[in-house]
């Protein structure tokens, strides 16, 4: 039976300095740690892949580390797909987009973006509106300057058969007094939707409402859990909320926070939701733990709904 | 002689179980107390302006000491309360670009904004690296003699600037003044400029650490004490990711104590040249930092003793 | 006082990621240099009747000649990282040996196992030249099956058999540990300790007795110079759901925490311990004790900085 969900996982692996550990054995023997087991790609992938999932969305903060290993971004997607993992896509921000003068600085950067995307054999570029709410919120000028920018940045994806998902952050200026707008005044041709259910749970939307109201927009899901929906904003409009002093996380692997996943499963299946879903656990202290118990989540839970 | 611990023993860069939590303020919090505990009364700072802004708490700039911690005073009063009253020095590597001029003009660029944030922090010293990795620096190594005369010129006008801070050269193995390539530039440099002597990056790079530290005699601005059992027989120094051979997985930088370079030499040799500054433990690339600042602490007790 | 840390900060039971290390050789040898470099020159061991084959921890005289080659080349080992004593060893006595079922624990069963293992503890404390031994009260009361209806013969007999042990003892102090989980919990402990030769002290395991509902201040005032060695435990538990009654009280299945955390890290007023130490004139051993704990390097400068701290005061 063909698959409707295919599901990805986000890199939060960080800087990764190998491409492949051919003397394992003897790196393991130098500290006898568990260190050694998360330091190449070749391991990564293999995770990825022995967890269940067929993909991996990277960021571009990661290009860099991943450069300095694979020099050609296709030989990466190949050293990728040997070990049985595509790339689904890459997240991406936007800088300063409320300001006119910054549109055609932010088509440059997603035309570099894309082209990086294309490169990975991507389907999606998740795009962050990049400041933080703390920063100053969206005046009128600033909404109608961010829905221009998305348009014209979703039109450059498009023409390179990649999908721009506004991707919604707790704290960002893109928030809770202009966000649906937003999303209804862009172009659905161009300007598609990216569904972090964490995230938009935390500024305060019911999350299966949400996706019911804009389902038609939604084209990829960040999945994660939060134990902290609707945050009070002074929390979320505070400079700097995302990385807590005390450690406190938003985010939590699917099943150990308080969102209705079954719900949303259940909409997807009455929507007919077909392609690239990401499971994202940011702040995990394991990622290989949260891999595989995310991994029988997704199939063993939620699959039993739709899948 | 004085002796400090770095902070560059966290690894803010590379995937390892629970690195998340060295984002969050608490995990320095409790750091400072462990690296005081561990009876090191000073720290070093790596110098990172720009890095991720202030969404993480790596005390690495003034902007994350101003949001986190509130300012330069708040910063030290937490130091202070873990027993650290000293912020030694501070350090960080250019990297390369564009042109002579381009990489020189950046150089000093980022070397006053190390002075600026050194004076506020009541540092000792300032460690510049004299180059970026060997293979980033592309057009540049076409014109290494022009490069090292502007960059020479550049580090006499920052000592102007340095006041009583020391400002230190450190010679990265992988760095276009590796090993004993050394000396012939600081005769050129401006007397007040020393060497950071960091005693794996010249051991791999195939000096003895002692008879370096003896050639640069009272030339030596600061130490730092890194170990390593790295042989680079590849020559992985020319190549992307030095710090990680590709030629075979392996902790280049060893804890202190637990790699091969001879401490009770380098200690003598240091005696031997009157050196009275800092001497920096610098567990970088550690696999455990609190059994790295253990592994420190009985290793230089074993030298002291 | 004198100051020892106990390498029962070393899990060897229960999973966590490398675990695997704590039963190779070359984790001990580096652990005594770590404990030293901490500044604690003293350490605390488990004793184990029966030795772990499988492991190079130094916990059963077996294991020590077979591994460290007795207890010469083992005093020397520790010498050099800067360990000059092994200041005491601990053991908790259980309801009919390992292999055997509470159902048919008989008393004299159960303080006779006691006091066969408590010489050979002895004997392995005096070859260490330990100064004291810490002996349980008893095993967890959820192990306990009928002995619980014979409380009082328990005691009676246990008490009997601690003065025949004291008897043996020479030099070495035996201490009773009374843990939350135990029959002599909290301040029951006292009126059993009246009962007890003069020649036994109380082993203050300051965590035990906060969760237990005792306050370790008041605790340490009435032990007064009985006191025979202290275990500084710290913790932020409280026993509301009565889990010490539960199989496996260690890990509450009413909501999963760590009991016991590293020195400094609970709510134990270490400096109300201190102080009332001083009061009752206690001169023995205290020693660190950061079982479960989550890294054994953070906790020995966990620990480190919570003493440092106190000596300030």
């Amino acid at each position: 039976m063909e698959k409707n969900i295919r599901y990805s996982y986000m890199s939060h692996w960080k800087d990764i300095p190998y491409r492949e550990i051919p003397n394992f054995r003897d790196f393991y023997y130098e500290d006898k740690t568990n260190y050694a087991y998360y330091q190449s790609w070749d391991q990564i992938f293999k995770y990825h892949a022995g967890c269940g999932y067929e993909g991996m969305e990277v960021a571009p903060w990661d290009l860099f580390a991943i450069r300095t290993l694979f020099p050609d971004l296709r030989e990466f997607r190949a050293f990728a797909e040997e070990r049985g993992v595509e790339i689904s896509g890459m997240f991406h921000g936007m800088n300063g987009g409320r300001f006119k003068e910054n549109i055609p600085r932010n088509v440059e950067q997603t035309k570099a973006a894309v082209e990086n995307v294309v490169l990975l054999g991507g389907k999606h570029l998740n795009v962050c509106p990049g400041e933080n709410y703390a920063d100053g919120g969206l005046d009128e000028e600033g909404i109608l300057n961010t829905i221009e920018c998305l348009n014209e940045m979703g039109r450059v994806c498009e023409d390179n058969g990649v999908k721009l998902g506004v991707h919604n952050e707790f704290f960002c200026i893109m928030n809770k007094p202009n966000h649906k707008r937003i999303i209804e005044a862009t172009d659905p041709r161009y300007v598609h939707y990216c569904l972090d259910t964490a995230q938009v749970s935390i500024i305060g939307e019911d999350l299966c409402k949400f996706y019911d109201d804009y389902h038609e927009r939604i084209v990829t899901f960040h999945l994660k859990d939060t134990a902290d929906p609707k945050l009070p904003d002074e929390i979320r409009y505070a400079p700097f909320p995302e990385i807590q002093d005390d450690g406190h996380r938003w985010f939590w692997e699917l099943g150990f926070g308080v969102l209705d996943f079954e719900g949303l499963f259940t909409l997807m299946k009455k929507h007919g939701f077909k392609g690239w879903a990401t499971v994202e656990t940011d702040g995990t202290p394991d990622l290989l733990a949260s891999m595989a118990y995310t991994g029988y989540y997704v199939r063993n839970v939620l699959g039993k709904i739709y899948c | 002689m004085k002796t400090a611990f770095s902070l560059e023993t966290v690894n803010t860069r590379y995937q390892e179980p629970n690195r998340n939590r060295v984002e969050s303020k608490y995990y320095w919090e409790e750091l400072f107390q462990l690296v005081g505990a561990g009876g090191f009364h000073a720290v070093e700072l790596p110098y990172d302006p720009g890095f991720m802004g202030a969404r993480c708490c790596f005390p690495f700039s003034k902007v994350v000491m101003d949001v986190k911690f509130g300012g330069v005073e708040g910063f030290k009063k937490v130091l202070a309360d873990a027993k650290i009253d000293k912020i030694a020095g501070i350090f960080a590597s250019p990297r390369a670009a564009g042109s002579v001029e381009q990489y020189v003009e950046g150089f000093k660029r980022s070397v006053k904004g190390m002075l600026g944030l050194a004076g506020e922090l009541g540092c000792d010293y300032v460690t510049v690296s004299a180059s970026p990795e060997y293979c980033t620096m592309g057009a540049l190594l076409d014109k290494k003699a022009e490069l090292l005369d502007a960059l020479a010129a550049a580090l006499g006008e920052l000592a102007d600037e340095a006041g009583d801070i020391k400002l230190c050269v450190r010679n990265e193995f992988w760095g276009i003044l590796r090993g004993a390539g050394m000396h012939d530039f600081m005769a050129k440099v401006d007397k007040r400029v020393g060497y950071c002597v960091d005693l794996a990056h010249i051991k791999i790079a195939g000096e003895d650490p002692a008879e370096f530290i003896r050639k640069a005699g009272d030339r030596v601005g600061v130490v730092i004490l890194t170990d390593t059992c790295f042989e680079d027989k590849d020559e992985v120094w020319k190549g992307p990711a030095p710090a990680f051979p590709r030629t075979g997985a392996t902790q280049v930088f060893k804890d202190l104590g637990q790699g091969s370079v001879d401490l009770c030499a380098v200690f003598a040799a240091l005696k031997e040249v009157g050196f009275d500054g800092w001497a920096t433990v610098d567990n970088r690339q550690t696999r455990q930092v609190s059994r790295g600042i253990l592994r420190a602490r009985y290793a230089l007790n074993a030298v002291e003793g | 006082m004198k100051i020892a840390f106990s390498l029962d900060t070393v899990n060897r039971s229960y999973q966590e990621p490398n675990l695997n290390r704590t039963a190779l050789k070359f984790y001990w040898d580096e652990l005594f240099k770590l404990v030293g470099a901490g500044g604690f020159d003293a350490i605390e061991m488990p004793f184990s009747a029966m030795p772990k084959v499988r492991s190079w921890d130094p916990f059963s005289k077996a294991q020590l000649e077979a591994r460290y080659g007795g207890a010469e080349p083992f005093a020397k080992q520790l010498k050099e990282a800067g360990i000059s004593k092994v200041a005491g060893l601990f053991f908790t006595p259980s309801v009919g040996g390992p292999f055997g079922s509470a159902s048919v624990a008989s008393a004299d069963g159960f303080v006779g196992g006691m006091k066969n293992t408590a010489e050979k503890l002895l004997a392995y404390a005096e070859e260490l030249g330990c100064e004291y031994v810490i002996i349980s009260a008893s095993p967890e009361v959820s192990s306990m099956g009928g002995l619980l209806e014979k409380e009082e013969e328990v005691l009676d007999k246990l008490a009997a058999a601690y003065s025949e042990l004291a008897d043996k003892a020479g030099n070495i102090k035996i201490c009773i540990r009374n843990e939350f989980w135990g029959i002599l919990r909290g301040d029951k402990m006292h009126d059993f300790m009246a009962k007890v030769d003069e020649r036994i002290g109380y082993c203050v395991d300051l965590a035990h007795v906060k969760i237990a509902g005792s306050d370790p201040v008041e605790f340490i005032r009435r032990a007064g110079s009985r006191i025979g060695c202290v275990s500084l435990t710290d913790t932020c538990f409280e026993d509301k759901a009565e889990c010490w009654k539960q199989p496996n009280p260690l890990f509450p299945v009413t909501g999963a925490t760590q009991i016991f955390r590293d020195l400094g890290q609970g709510g134990i007023d270490l400096k109300g311990v201190f102080a009332a130490l001083k009061e009752a004139g206690f001169d023995g051993w205290a020693t660190v004790s950061n079982r479960q704990s989550k890294q054994v390097s953070r906790g020995i400068l966990r620990a480190r900085y919570a003493l440092n701290a106190l000596e300030e005061v």
